[in-house]
């Protein structure tokens, strides 16, 4: 069983814990039927009893708009509380209702007792009405005394509850507090109880009879305009209301029958003195009752009063016979106000009553006002709002649980991914071994590129004698006086960008030919001063010698520069054996030229700048 | 009053016994716990990832470097026979090779063929020298003779020693009248040799 302690008395560690076997064992964090008031929900109890020996029992189901006859209770019981869990088990059949009840509201319709006490501030009211009978309202249930004129009554004994007079005189007394004992209290703590065990959403309310009785009246009696006396007698007392023209609610008292009399004593003055203070004009009676009998013995007292004292119009109303009672368990009009339906179909009619303000704040709430402060009950279990947030904070601890679990297991995982992996048993000291094996291999290759660089055949004087000797055979009609031949390494190149290093320069090779020449040789001079003479000349030699640096490639540059003057010793009468002594007087032209062979850097015979160690 | 302080007030009106409890122990400390975990595991998480790729990365650098070692070995070990031999060439001394090799053809020459008349070893850098920082030594010959013999000598020491490069060659006629000598040439020439230095490889 689920023991429930005010959270005022707990530490606020111990209030959640509270919260948590709430939200855990009952069914308030999942049922919103909990939270709701007992005429909001869809399947309802009704009890009604006025201290006689019967207790009216209806169930009515409120999807169905259907009213039943509902278990019957012993009036001994709703004292002792005896029995509740067997009622409250057959309620939750389909016994009473056409489907199994998920939840249930209880009423108790309390007809035993109507008494009005005096507010202290009644006469205050003013301004803004409803917000006032607001306030008051509220007041009252919370602290009865400060409201009350008495300010000795027993708040453990009784409870109250603000019934305003929306039709009152300044003059008069505003509002007046309906009292009723709270000896009923009980039985309805022991449905709770028992409720409570079953994790079954049972809410109850007390209310007065009188008052309902009064709101169902436009219900009943559509026609009724006002400007009477509404006289509703009960077994031990009678409530009447003055009811003014306009429909509004002036005064009410509560009469008490004597020695066992159906009707108060001095019914009729008491009447007539009502009907005056309310100031109506002809004071008329409307009484009603569901019993012919009390009906009748009303009418002779008011008949016997009007003969001798003053007249009174009576109308009465057997409630037996009205249809709008007439599937209602008892005839009783206070289940009628429970009813939706009803009541907006008479609301948005045009009947009089329907149109005051007195019915219309009635119907909203004020009629069916609870005279058991469930408000103190409920605010020892957390609210929905509490659970709800409850509910959520467990949804976001599983999901940071979940983030949690999920990111250690994708750790985890990651972990032994990682571990797995041949990367993770590298250590430093192989990646500094294998660096420098290759800083080796690589310093070894560069070596070897500039050592054979260095070492390639890109000016050698045999193939440079094998270059005369293919540039002018024998018997070509030239004698050669003098030959140069130059190799230079040309400036090294300005590095592309800043910090870039210049690893190779090219070469400049110069042949210088000075020679006299016969005029048989001269076409062989004007082949060598023509570009395509040189470079055939040059890809001879290179054929022949198997030298590539005398290959003309694109990376080469060949040029020539020729000049032919005549020979200013030739002599062409010269014996042969003056040419045998001196060869020159045999040829009549001399020459020189220049042949020039560039090759840019990046020629694979370029000089490499750099060391090769 | 602030709207801030409105909501607060209007918010704790709202609040029942059981709320703030709530609040504090269902849901803030349990997410103050769990996130401070979270962000934890969070934090390993990333560190572990930041390690991995850390070494991930260096792997594949190994890897690659690897390869390229491969691919390097793979080029260099066919070169490196060659390279011990050109390693042996540029150690060794070019003015005494040059000097020995031109020892060793000469005689089999004539002097009317071909007899060398000077050998020279300039200090200068020479044309190419200034370039390169290669170290050099330079010879310079003079020849007397024809151009065949000196093609042929020519040939035989520059196939021997690869590490020279002909810096310039002169070829000139000349004539002795007086020891009435046929028409010879005068060839003089300046070779750059390659070297290393002293106690390199």
């Amino acid at each position: 069983m689920l023991t429930i302690t005010d959270p005022c008395e707990l530490k606020a560690a111990d209030i959640y814990r509270q919260a948590c076997t709430v939200a855990s064992k009952t069914s308030r964090a999942t049922d919103g039927h909990w939270y709701r008031v007992p005429e909001e929900l869809p399947w309802q109890w009704h009890l009604w009893f006025d201290g006689g020996r019967e207790v009216c029992s209806a169930t009515f189901s409120k999807l169905h708009n259907r009213w039943q006859q509902g278990p019957s209770l012993p009036l001994a019981n709703l004292t002792t509380g005896e029995g509740v869990s067997e009622i409250l088990g057959e309620l939750m059949s389909t016994a009473y209702f056409q489907e199994k009840p998920k939840a249930l509201g209880v009423i108790l319709h309390v007809a035993d007792e109507f008494a009005l006490a005096e507010v202290a501030q009644a006469g205050d009211v003013g301004g803004e009405k409803g917000d006032d009978y607001q306030i008051l309202r509220y007041n009252l249930v919370d602290d009865p005394r400060e409201v009350l004129a008495d300010k000795e009554v027993s708040v453990e004994a009784n409870s109250w509850r603000l019934l305003p007079f929306w039709g009152a005189a300044l003059t008069q007394p505003r509002c007046a507090a309906v009292t009723l004992s709270r000896a009923r209290e009980a039985f309805l703590q022991k449905l709770l109880s028992s409720a409570e065990d079953l994790r079954m959403p049972v809410r109850v309310a007390v209310t007065s009879a009188a008052v309902e009785a009064l709101a169902a009246l436009p219900l009943i009696k559509p026609e009724l305009s006002g400007g009477c006396l509404v006289a509703i007698p009960y077994y031990k007392f009678t409530a009447v209301f003055a009811i003014s023209p306009n429909g509004e609610l002036q005064t009410a008292r509560s009469l008490s029958h004597r020695g066992g009399a159906v009707v108060p004593t001095g019914f009729g003055d008491i009447l007539w003195n009502m009907a005056l203070g309310a100031e109506l004009e002809s004071p008329k009676v409307l009484l009603l009752s569901n019993q012919a009998a009390t009906l009748q013995a009303a009418s002779q007292d008011l008949e016997i009063y009007s003969m001798s004292r003053q007249v009174i119009h009576l109308e009465t109303l057997n409630l037996a016979e009205q249809p709008a009672l007439k599937e209602i368990p008892g005839h009783r009009p206070e289940f009628l106000v429970y009813e939706n339906t009803a009541v907006e179909q008479v609301r948005t009619g045009k009947t009089p009553l329907a149109q005051a303000e007195t019915f219309r704040a009635l119907w909203n709430n004020w009629a069916r006002q609870t005279f058991m402060d469930t408000g103190r009950l409920d605010n020892l279990y957390p609210t929905q709002r509490d659970l709800r947030l409850l509910r959520f904070s467990s949804w976001l601890i599983y999901l940071l649980a979940f983030s949690l679990i999920s990111t250690g297991g994708y750790g985890t995982y990651s972990l032994f991914a990682a571990m797995n992996h041949p990367s993770w048993q590298l250590t430093p000291e192989e990646m500094k071994m294998t660096q420098d094996q290759h800083t080796k291999l690589l310093l070894e290759k560069k070596q070897i590129d500039v050592t054979t660089q260095l070492l390639l055949p890109r000016s050698r004087g045999w193939v440079t004698l094998e270059f005369l000797l293919q540039i002018f055979p024998e018997d070509s009609g030239v004698r050669l006086e003098s030959f140069q031949y130059k190799a230079d390494a040309a400036s090294a190149p300005a590095p592309k960008a800043q910090g870039a290093t210049v690893k190779a320069t090219g070469m400049v090779r110069t042949w210088t030919l000075k020679g006299l020449a016969k005029p048989k040789a001269l076409e062989l001079l004007s082949t060598l001063n023509s570009q395509r003479g040189l470079t055939s000349l040059f890809d001879r030699v290179a054929e022949a010698t198997g030298d590539d640096a005398y290959r003309p490639i694109s990376t080469r540059q060949l040029t020539v520069t020729l000049t032919q003057g005549r020979n200013t010793r030739f002599d062409a009468q010269a014996a042969p054996a003056d040419m045998a002594r001196d060869p020159t007087l045999a040829f009549p032209f001399n020459f020189e030229a220049t042949i020039t062979q560039t090759l840019s850097e990046k020629d694979e015979l370029s000089l490499p700048l750099e060391k090769p160690f | 009053m602030s709207c801030r302080c409105l909501w607060r007030n209007r918010f704790e009106s709202d609040m029942s016994a059981y709320t703030q409890p709530i609040l504090r122990f269902g849901l803030v400390t349990p997410a103050l716990f769990n996130f401070l975990l979270l962000g934890g595991a969070l934090a390993g998480v990333s560190k572990l990832t930041s390690i991995r790729a850390e070494k991930e990365e260096r792997y594949t650098e190994q890897t690659q470097r690897l390869a390229a070692m491969k691919k390097l070995e793979a080029d260099i070990a066919p070169k490196r026979k060659v390279f011990e031999d050109q390693k042996k060439i540029l150690k060794s001394d070019p003015g005494q090779l040059f000097t020995r090799i031109l020892d060793g053809i000469l005689p089999k020459y004539k002097e009317i063929e071909l007899e060398r008349s000077g050998l020279v070893f300039p200090l200068d850098r020479g044309r190419f020298g200034r370039q390169a920082k290669a170290d050099i030594a330079r010879v310079k010959s003079s020849f007397q003779g024809g151009l065949g013999p000196m093609q042929e000598a020519l040939l035989q020491v520059e196939a021997l020693m690869p590490q020279s490069v002909l810096e310039d060659l002169k070829i000139t006629r000349k004539v002795d009248l007086l020891l009435s000598q046929r028409e010879y040439l005068v060839l003089e020439m300046t070779h750059t040799c390659w070297k290393t230095e002293e106690g390199k490889p």
